[in-house]
């Protein structure tokens, strides 16, 4: 088997995960779009880089980390939100959804799939509005009979719930072993 | 869910996070798992696996793309390099392999039917069957047998050497994508994917599955992602480096000059279809060399009189060795071309406003091509009334 195959696999096996890494930090679909293949591209060229014995996840996430920060520079407002510590504790999380049980990626969300379950039932309705169904939040507050802004708190919220259930769950690390000096 | 608005990603972007729209209570470790969380949800969207693995393709075909071209310019290095040696062997080569009589009238047979493919407008179907080795389950290393993949599609011919191939039901043909699929237990193809490319007498183009369009002045850097990539599995236990042909009647018709041995076939006796007689054509591929490259066999049926094809086919077979497959497994391919309902369609030629280039870059070039869905629609219609 070719270099290109070996590589075509690793890539389909981890591809659900570096989609979800990014879409965690992207503004927009574009940049998901962008920073995909330009992170494919640069672990292909850089795979004789790339130790062995190590897992393949964290070494594609950090390519994808730089390419996000590079483009993080570029705009001010998604540099605002976005530094370096908040993408380290994100990294830190989906190392820890890698060592969850299960062989592919969508295996290991099991528990946020019975997370999801458990949410009462607004929060439960805004993740499937917008997560399932793929509405946009504008028309998912119309369909609810609320304003944007009340179903953007609504989701918000149900996100904090989700990674609450999912830290007690130990699939979301509890403890923060990055030193941001920022924690409660 | 509407595509996002990149210029106000805060109006229509449902997952938008910006700070003035959220609130900004709660620790940066809260808001990091919360990002998370909002990857992860990500996966669920509606159509969302199809966009990944779209994603991987592009990211895949362009690696793909820049690898043949370097190597095509290392062998293009190589072959200057050895040409002096080349070409003494070419005349050794050419004193003891003159074809017989015979050979000379299959190769006149030959000739005539490719010049009368390149007039009128001819409709196929089109066939491809695929056999895929056994492999390894990758989680217990237990082995699995995929079922025979088939494809059909169309093919149209017209004057000037024009031609379009459109393939339905395909995602990337390839063995490891169905092999991956069969492991996850998922399907992550469209259900009605379809794709098409042809020639329109001075540009090659290809609408992918994603439905952008890519043109280029020479098949090779054109590099469909679909059905190449079955032909090139196909071939690249003999000849790894080497780019595989498209599977289009003329390159068929064109690739037998060199390397096969050509000959009547009389097999079918006094066979005739509605009435007309036939001249069959067989071509072998020689065993000369240690890198043998195209189909191992190919069958031409076409018309005695006229030198229309009314069929033709060809294999590959180099995975199999005295019947055994070969240590390396690699899956066997076999194209089917049938002649059917030739006045099915005439013409159907649209003009496109804007191209995408090789580049991905907006070309204000504006071509005459098929209209692939209106093609593919037409063709859908003539592939029921008329099975070959």
């Amino acid at each position: 088997m070719r270099a290109e195959d070996l590589f075509e696999i690793l890539i389909r096996q981890h591809a659900d995960m570096l989609n979800a890494f990014i879409h965690s930090v992207a503004f927009d679909r574009s940049t998901v779009d962008d920073v995909f293949q330009e992170t494919i591209i640069t672990a292909w060229k850089r795979i004789d880089e790339f130790d062995t014995k190590r897992p393949f996840g964290p070494w594609l996430r950090g390519i994808a980390r730089n390419h996000i920060l590079s483009s993080a520079r570029k705009n001010r407002r998604y540099r605002a939100h976005l530094d370096e510590l908040l993408q380290q504790r994100i990294d830190l999380q989906f190392g820890k959804v890698d060592q969850a049980t299960g062989e592919t990626f969508a295996e290991r969300l099991t528990e946020l799939r019975n997370c999801i379950a458990r949410l009462n039932k607004d929060a439960r309705e805004a993740v499937d509005l917008v997560y399932v169904r793929g509405l946009d939040s504008e028309t998912a507050a119309k369909s609810l009979g609320t304003t944007d802004e009340t179903f953007r708190k609504r989701l918000y919220r149900a996100r904090l719930t989700l990674a609450e259930c999912l830290r007690s769950k130990a699939i979301f690390a509890s403890a923060v072993p990055v030193a941001t000096g920022n924690q409660q | 869910m509407t595509d996002f608005n990149p210029k106000n990603p805060s109006e229509q972007d449902p997952f938008a996070r910006g700070g003035e729209q959220l609130p900004s209570s709660g620790s940066q470790d809260d808001s990091a798992d919360g990002m998370t969380v909002h990857g992860l949800l990500s996966l669920l969207q509606p159509g969302e696996a199809v966009r990944v693995q779209e994603r991987v393709d592009r990211a895949i075909s362009t690696i793909r793309l820049k690898n043949r071209r370097f190597k095509l310019h290392v062998r293009r290095r190589i072959a200057w390099i050895s040409g002096s040696v080349g070409i003494a062997a070419a005349i050794v080569f050419a004193l003891l392999f003159v074809p017989s009589q015979s050979d000379s009238q299959a190769f006149a047979a030959l000739e005539s039917i490719r010049s009368s493919a390149r007039q009128g407008v001819r409709t196929y179907s089109v066939r491809m069957e695929m056999e895929i080795p056994a492999m390894n389950r990758l989680r217990d290393a237990t082995p699995i047998r995929l079922q025979p993949q088939s494809r059909t599609g169309g093919l149209v011919t017209g004057p000037g050497g024009r031609w379009v191939l459109t393939i339905f039901g395909v995602g990337p043909l390839r063995p490891l994508q169905d092999l991956l699929d069969h492991l996850d237990g998922v399907n992550r193809r469209p259900p009605h994917n379809k794709g098409a490319f042809g020639f329109d007498g001075t540009t090659y183009w290809v609408v992918e599955p994603s439905g952008m369009i890519r043109t280029a002045t020479s098949m090779r850097e054109l590099h469909p992602p679909m059905i190449w990539e079955a032909l090139d599995t196909a071939t690249s236990s003999a000849q790894p480096d080497e780019e595989a042909e498209p599977l289009t009647l003329e390159s068929m018709l064109d690739r037998l000059d060199r390397g096969y041995d050509v000959s009547f076939d009389h097999s079918a006796g006094t066979e005739k279809i509605s009435g007309r007689p036939l001249t069959i054509v067989s071509a072998k591929r020689k065993t000369l060399g240690q890198r043998p490259h195209g189909p191992t066999s190919v069958q031409i049926v076409a018309d005695a009189q006229s030198f229309e094809v009314i069929r033709a086919q060809w294999e590959w077979t180099d995975s199999h060795v005295d019947g055994r497959r070969t240590p390396e497994g690699k899956p066997a391919v076999q194209g089917k071309l049938g002649l059917f309902n030739k006045p099915a369609i005439k013409r159907v030629f649209i003009e496109l406003a804007q191209h995408v280039d090789e580049h991905g870059e907006p070309s204000p070039k504006t071509l005459s091509i098929f209209e692939p869905a209106t093609y593919a629609e037409a063709l859908l219609k003539s592939l029921g009334k008329s099975p070959q």
